[in-house]
């Protein structure tokens, strides 16, 4: 049986969330799984039981009300659970035009991108600190380290988590609490990523990664205290021609890979019912 | 009852065809060459040339049909085109769930593949665990959108029940459905079989027949947007091959590792490469024999009333029906 502190996941349902719950079970950590209502939560948290033996707490939320992110929090302080990890997973991806996307989008995105993660970690602090050494791993993006057309909001709200995870980090680090946040290329999240990962440019291809080769990754850099955890061979190349290149090649190179960048695909159209979300809105990290 | 099936040429289709005539129904079979030799016989199934990728042709073949089965695929681990396992999977599914739907078929099962469940962890995974790990092959993603647009027009209104067949084994055609019966037809002609050394990997072996009756019990009392396993039974490579060893005596298994094989693999996606023709495997393929990949059929059984065959039952059938046929 593992102690009885427990890893807080947000997003937990698909993608690098289930990844991440999926990796803490492996590792004998107990788990809070946080995801939208209906996404197979409660299928995930019995597969983690039964396989991992260890305890898994189901909380059905939409994080983009700041309402239901208090909420979760005083449920998880009503059961007196005691937080060691947090991982502010849960975000909303896209690759679109500005002018393309609605304002209703970016406003979902930058509340549960930037808000939900402020939010949530604002609330969780005490309980992190009262179960030191304990860590926080915000999910942000390589798009925070480059200027991408199509990315221009996602890439923001990433900027946004890479300045508050390495901020925060010089902050709370005396308290025992240490923060990573993780920025990796594009993931084979969804579905619909899945296909569109699949048709991309070449750039992008070669990068791309699945879940559950990122998630221990992460996991490890975490437990190492690591700054800024980057996942992969080839990202990590990417970041180096990021410091060895002049600005001018850069700006060519993103804007050729951008340009070819296909945003929607004919079968990941098909699956989507939603017409304004179906080819857009894409978990990208 | 009129009933419209894809597939009928292929592995499983073919004995579902026979046995929906054999019971008094009349079977429209889709086929797309109507001179194929491997056309099931019978004066109840009527043959519509066409195909899935062509929607008038499955208009005019599912006319009048109370049920319709889906089975046909591109039920392949490699082709030349990726595009392929799309087209013919994904697309091809769609126009016979659409035309299904708007021509008031009362009820269809689509054949699925326990492949879209990926690898098993410590227990044999059921119908509602998690896919652990991402997809990697174009065939598992593509049978796993079909299952999505199923699902999708089950919510419509489209009465569609999700079949998932693991590892089928058994008397039929000889396809590249069904390696393990290839594999005792090679063991019999007394041919060296490569198989992998890693004994302990679990497989589930279902027997064709039980497969067959598993379609039509899904059909008869399947729930609508549910999703059955069709297996048999959990066992290791090596229980596999001891069974086989008491079958066939002089059976000449040789042992590789997946290490090895893998390099093969590797070789011959070069020649690929290449000449442009089709690799007896890849290391992808390798990858999926060395998994352990278990399943738990109790759902079906419950649901369905799905009765599995002892492997051993199964093997010993498979055999005479082997002998019976000249090895063919």
């Amino acid at each position: 049986m593992p102690d009885n502190y427990y890893t807080l996941i947000t997003g937990a349902s698909e993608g690098l969330g289930k990844a991440f719950a999926l990796e803490c079970g492996k590792r004998n950590m107990n788990l809070i799984l946080v995801a939208l209502p209906d996404s197979g939560l409660y299928e995930l948290a019995d597969f983690i039981r039964r396989n991992f033996n260890v305890l898994v707490e189901v909380f059905e939320k939409d994080l983009t009300d700041s309402t239901s992110c208090r909420e979760l929090f005083q449920e998880v302080q009503r059961q007196k659970l005691r937080i060691r990890i947090l991982i502010n997973n849960a975000g909303l991806g896209s690759t679109l035009l500005f002018g393309e996307g609605s304002t209703e989008l970016f406003e979902k995105q930058i509340k549960l991108n930037v808000l939900a993660t402020t939010i949530l970690t604002r609330l969780f602090l005490d309980n992190l600190e009262r179960n030191t050494p304990s860590y926080i791993l915000n999910v942000g993006s390589m798009a925070s380290f480059f200027f991408l057309p199509k990315k221009q909001v996602y890439g923001g709200t990433k900027s946004y988590i890479h300045f508050f995870s390495k901020s925060l980090r010089k902050e709370v680090k005396r308290d025992g609490i240490h923060v990573s946040v993780l920025c990796p290329g594009g993931i084979n999240t969804n579905l619909s990523v899945t296909l569109l990962n699949k048709t991309g440019p070449w750039m992008s291809k070669i990068s791309i990664m699945n879940p559950e080769e990122v998630a221990p990754i992460a996991i490890n850099g975490l437990l190492k205290r690591k700054a800024v955890i980057v996942p992969g061979i080839i990202n990590k190349f990417f970041m180096m021609l990021d410091k060895l290149l002049p600005d001018i090649i850069k700006t060519r190179l993103t804007d050729y890979t951008m340009s070819r960048l296909k945003t929607d695909n004919h079968y990941a159209q098909m699956l989507n019912r939603q017409s304004i979300e179906a080819a857009t809105i894409t978990k990208v990290a | 009852m009129k009933i419209f099936l894809t597939g009928a040429t292929g592995y499983i289709g073919y004995p579902l065809a026979l046995k929906l005539a054999e019971t008094g129904n009349i079977v429209h079979a889709l086929v797309r060459n109507p001179q194929s030799p491997r056309i099931p016989q019978h004066p109840n199934i009527k043959i519509f040339p066409g195909d899935i990728n062509d929607r008038p042709s499955i208009s005019k073949a599912i006319k009048g049909c109370e049920q319709a089965y889906h089975v046909a695929g591109f039920s392949r681990l490699w082709a030349k085109e990726k595009k392929s396992f799309y087209e013919v999977n994904v697309t091809g599914t769609q126009h016979v769930l659409k035309e299904a739907f708007e021509q008031g078929v009362k009820k269809l099962v689509y054949t699925s593949s326990c492949s879209v469940f990926g690898p098993s962890y410590k227990e044999p995974t059921s119908e509602k665990d998690p896919r652990v790990i991402s997809f990697s092959s174009d065939y598992d993603l593509s049978k796993y959108i079909c299952e999505c647009l199923v699902k999708e027009y089950a919510h419509r209104g489209l009465f569609a029940v999700i079949v998932n067949p693991s590892r089928v084994y058994g008397p039929g055609l000889n396809s590249k459905s069904n390696p393990i019966t290839s594999m005792i037809m090679r063991c019999l002609k007394k041919q060296y079989v490569f198989v992998p050394s890693c004994k302990s990997v679990l497989g589930n072996y279902a027997f064709i027949e039980d497969v067959v009756c598993g379609h039509i019990a899904a059909m008869q009392s399947g729930i609508s947007a549910e999703r059955y396993i069709l297996g048999g039974e959990n066992l290791s490579y090596h229980e596999v091959f001891s069974i086989l060893h008491k079958e066939i005596k002089y059976a000449k298994l040789f042992m590789i590792s997946p290490f090895i094989m893998k390099i093969f693999g590797g070789i011959q996606l070069i020649k690929t490469l290449l000449t442009g023709m089709e690799p007896a495997y890849t290391p992808a393929m390798v990858d999926r024999i060395t998994n352990n990949t278990a399943y738990n059929c109790q759902k079906a059984i419950r649901q369905l009333g799905y009765h599995i065959t002892p492997f051993t039952e199964g093997i010993h059938q498979t055999i005479e029906n082997l002998k019976k046929n000249n090895y063919a």
